[in-house]
């Protein structure tokens, strides 16, 4: 490729760069696409859960549709919001993530920018997004919003520094900056890797790479159970699309420089592999290390996380904490040694993949609910005897009845004349069905009452009577018929 | 519309607002309504603190809630944020307000009971007993011994799928989300035994004054036997999955800490009260129902803060399982579900006030009666109510993200609280 760059610039050569830029947004997308697909279906399974099903075979296509809903959505910007402001965050956060995988080289001959300072342009450029986050928190004019791109500027701060300097290792041992001649490096079998004499550096990168991600346990920024959505509450449609994607790319970059740096790029891990393209290894292992990000990292599905103390480093007091937060971290927490409690509950997750799903396909298969459900009533105007209890002991008086003289002139009493339930206020409380002594009112199984309209969910003496599918069975309860008088 | 004027930009308010310390601040008109304003707004017009390092700072008055993720409804809290860190907390309740006790001075005791399902909604089956135990206080009724099992082991049951929501959701707020569906999936099958005891899965409706509504259907007591070894076991996988966790226990050891003094004097109860060491259940000290028949120990923590109350929750739900195992042993085979309970209840003139455990503390209901078909004051003391009184003073000093971690070790259910 870098041949390209020493020919004179013309049409053809032109169109040859447009081309390799789309398939390379092409490829990106795909990723982003499928990764957010993937963690969903993990997490999924971690937790009994089917996953995304609906949309396509194997619900492949959710992701695609997720897309398209944010792209066709309304874009609203708030009023009080700074407006030009609130439009460039996103774009600011999202352009560096893109420029920044030129520099990632993919196989001995693929890779688009062969920069000397490889290195030091993507840490560079990464840094940008954190402007954007913290402009979009700022230019929302939300309280929230602002603290969560308060927390993203000093988690950057926090987190940046051990993320370069545990590169530092490796730059030093290999002498170069050049991500390629890196990989170069570590030719020869996977003892050659990086990340063998540079284990600590590797773990340092690791989990300072995930806090860049902004991803649990350090999702300070979002933090959606204190800060609803953080910098991007205000964000709807492709604006927080953008927010997303540039979040995405940044795992897929993050998983492509961990390869790259401590885990040997297209080098195979034994020789006798050497056989296998580096064009197929580096995505390989991009899944795997994406695999561990989900894993190991967001199992945000398995764990509680946030140190307490990451918050702290918002606001004012982020120079003097830093300190603190970051041996807190490294020292307390993260030490192996205490690393138990975390293997423990991991362990428990692994062994949910397996478990049995508890998903219901509901409107698909319906839900069969036992005999004694109370459900919609179902009444029979032929047993009514117009005695009112049902009306009088309803609790929201969501009955009404009318009785009209019996037909039959031989005949004494009432018979029903109209008879409505108010479903919008209507408790399903059951007492209605357990005064009636004639069981003209009873309980079916049926439960699906939702409408389109208010006044649809009022029911008349007709329907009611069409309600006869699922009648419940037992419906004489223990309430006292008869029995002592009150002994007021 | 009125709401969006509110919120006035940030930076504006800093450029109104003289530099820091000089004179009282008062923030922007209509944050904190007239109302509010006579009671506890005075506490928000202290000036800001004074910085260390020489700083200039503002301070940043912000809503939690109504709707906000981690308040588990409709609630409200006004804080005053120094940075990350809380100086004031005021709660601000009654947006789920339903006037359940004027509600009820209308209604006879029969159908006050499905009212009482919708307060603690996360357990109704204790909200239904409390009533119903005062009723029967005041009629001196006799239940028979069927129904006293029935009640006490759908009470027990409902304890255990209560705490599981709490346990559920807690671990959600501070970031976990597995949790929550495995204590829900677990729960799920607590409320399809309900289902098939009295054919709801939330709100019940199923006790009486003088017995219970339903009796057991054939084979729901061995479906309950199965369940507890079932639950045993789960109960120690929620363990290895959480309670060991070291970043969990960075984020609640030591936070939102009081002594037995201080949650007395607030009135707290349940776990909020053991946690300090103060031994006090009512199932043990004031027995009801059948409690004073079984087996089982009042967990009590040492030191007060989050992860004790989260520690006593767990445990509480492995004693609650060794009364079900006594209970379903001891099941009478035979037997009346329904007491003589007069058709009408009418209980004679007089009072009467009725306490037990809920899962969140001391439930009670205060009643009094002109011997009509409706009470002429009902007055339930709720749990979640009393116990949230505390949170304004654990707030202090705390930063954003314990907010969340006290609120959520309070365990409080909005329906409650607003009643």
């Amino acid at each position: 490729m870098m041949h390209f760059l020493e020919q004179p610039f013309g049409w053809s050569n032109f169109f040859v760069f447009l081309l390799l830029g789309i398939v390379m947004l092409l490829i990106v997308l795909g990723f982003v696409t499928y990764a957010i697909y993937f963690e969903r279906k993990v997490i999924g399974w971690m937790q009994f859960r089917i996953g995304p099903n609906r949309t396509g075979p194997l619900g492949l296509l959710q992701s695609v549709a997720d897309v398209t809903k944010l792209l066709i959505k309304e874009d609203t910007i708030p009023r009080k919001a700074e407006r030009q402001l609130f439009i460039l965050a996103p774009v600011i956060t999202f352009i560096p993530s893109f420029a920044a995988i030129a520099v990632l080289p993919f196989a001995s001959n693929l890779f688009f920018a062969d920069l000397d300072v490889g290195i030091l342009y993507y840490v560079a450029l990464s840094g940008i997004s954190t402007i954007g986050i913290v402009l979009g928190g700022w230019a929302s004019n939300n309280k929230y919003a602002l603290l969560g791109g308060m927390r993203s500027a000093a988690q950057m701060i926090s987190y940046e520094v051990p993320l370069v300097i545990s590169v530092v290792g490796i730059v030093m041992m290999t002498g170069t900056l050049n991500l390629r001649l890196i990989v170069e490096g570590q030719a020869g079998g996977f003892w050659h890797w990086n990340f063998i004499p540079q284990i600590i550096g590797f773990v340092v990168f690791v989990i300072a790479g995930i806090s860049e991600l902004n991803r649990t346990p350090f999702d300070l920024p979002e933090a959606e159970s204190e800060l609803v959505a953080g910098y991007h509450v205000e964000y709807s449609g492709f604006r927080f699309a953008f927010f997303m994607l540039a979040e995405y790319v940044y795992v897929f970059a993050i998983a492509s420089l961990t390869t790259v740096l401590f885990l040997g790029g297209w080098q195979s891990p034994l020789p006798v592999l050497d056989f296998i393209p580096g064009i197929i290894l580096v995505p390989a292992q991009i899944f795997v290390h994406r695999l561990f990000l989900l894993l190991a990292a967001r199992d945000a599905a398995a764990h509680p996380d946030r140190p307490a103390h990451g918050s702290r480093l918002a606001g004012a007091a982020a120079a003097r904490d830093r300190q603190h937060f970051r041996q807190r971290d490294f020292n307390g927490i993260g030490g192996w040694g205490r690393m138990k409690g975390i293997m423990k509950g991991l362990g428990v997750t692994f062994k949910a993949m397996t478990a049995k799903k508890v998903t219901y396909a509901y409107p698909d298969v319906p839900l069969e609910m036992p005999d004694r459900f109370r459900g919609i009533q179902h009444f029979e105007p032929d047993k009514c005897i117009v005695c009112n209890m049902c009306a009088k002991i309803c609790p929201t008086e969501c009955i009404t009845l009318t009785g009209k003289p019996n037909p039959d002139p031989e005949k004494k009493g009432k018979v029903i004349d109209t008879y409505d339930i108010n479903f919008e206020i209507c408790i399903l409380c059951d007492l209605c069905t357990e005064v009636c002594p004639t069981e003209a009112i009873v309980m079916t199984n049926n439960f699906e009452l939702s409408t389109y309209s208010r006044d649809e969910l009022f029911k008349d003496m007709k329907w009611l009577t069409d309600n006869n599918e699922n009648v419940r069975k037992e419906n004489n309860s223990a309430a006292p018929k008869g029995g002592a008088k009150a002994n007021a | 519309m009125a709401q969006l004027e509110r919120i006035e930009p940030i930076r504006e308010q800093a450029e109104a607002e003289p530099a820091a310390g000089s004179g009282q601040q008062t923030f922007a008109d209509g944050d904190i309504s007239a109302a509010y304003e006579a009671t506890a707004g005075g506490l928000l017009r202290a000036g800001p603190p004074e910085s260390g390092d020489g700083l200039r700072t503002e301070e940043l008055l912000l809503n939690v809630g109504p709707q906000h993720p981690s308040t588990h409804g409709v609630f409200r809290v006004i804080v005053k944020l120094d940075g990350e860190v809380i100086r004031e907390a005021i709660p601000v309740m009654g947006y789920l307000h339903r006037g359940t006790e004027k509600l009820a001075e209308n209604l006879n005791y029969t159908q006050i009971i499905p009212y009482t399902d919708r307060m603690d909604y996360v357990s109704a089956m204790t909200n239904n007993y409390v009533l119903v135990n005062a009723v029967e206080k005041m009629l001196q009724l006799e239940i028979p011994e069927r129904a006293q099992f029935l009640r006490l082991i759908v009470m027990e049951l409902q304890r255990i799928a209560s705490h599981m929501v709490w346990w559920g959701t807690y671990l959600l707020d501070i970031g976990a989300m597995s949790p929550f569906l495995f204590a829900f999936r677990d729960r799920e099958i607590i409320i399809n035994l309900f289902n098939e005891l009295c054919g709801a899965r939330l709100t019940y409706n199923y006790m009486r004054v003088g017995g219970v509504k339903w009796d057991a259907p054939p084979g729901w007591i061995d479906k309950v036997r199965e369940f507890i070894p079932y639950m045993r076991k789960k109960l120690d996988e929620y363990n290895n999955l959480v309670s060991g966790n070291e970043i969990f226990l960075a984020r609640i050891q030591g936070i939102g800490k009081y002594d037995a003094q201080t949650a007395i004097s607030y009135g707290l109860s349940g776990a909020n009260l053991r946690c300090t060491g103060v031994s006090w259940d009512l199932r043990k000290d004031q027995p009801y129902c059948i409690y004073d028949r079984f087996e089982f120990d009042v967990p009590v923590g040492k030191n007060g803060d989050c992860y004790d109350r989260y520690l006593l929750r767990l445990e509480e739900m492995r004693q609650s399982l060794r009364i079900l195992e006594q209970a379903v042993a001891q099941f009478p085979d035979g037997g009346d579900i329904m007491g003589k309970a007069p058709r009408v209840i009418r209980p004679p003139e007089g009072e009467a006030y009725a306490a037990i455990e809920s899962p969140r503390g001391e439930i009670g209901c205060y009643i009094i009666s002109r011997g009509k078909q409706e009470p002429f004051r009902l007055k339930f003391r709720r749990p979640s109510f009393v116990n949230l009184q505390i949170l304004p003073k654990l707030l202090v000093g705390e930063t954003m993200t314990n907010l969340i971690t006290i609120l959520g070790g309070i365990d409080i259910v909005v329906g409650e609280v607003d009643a």
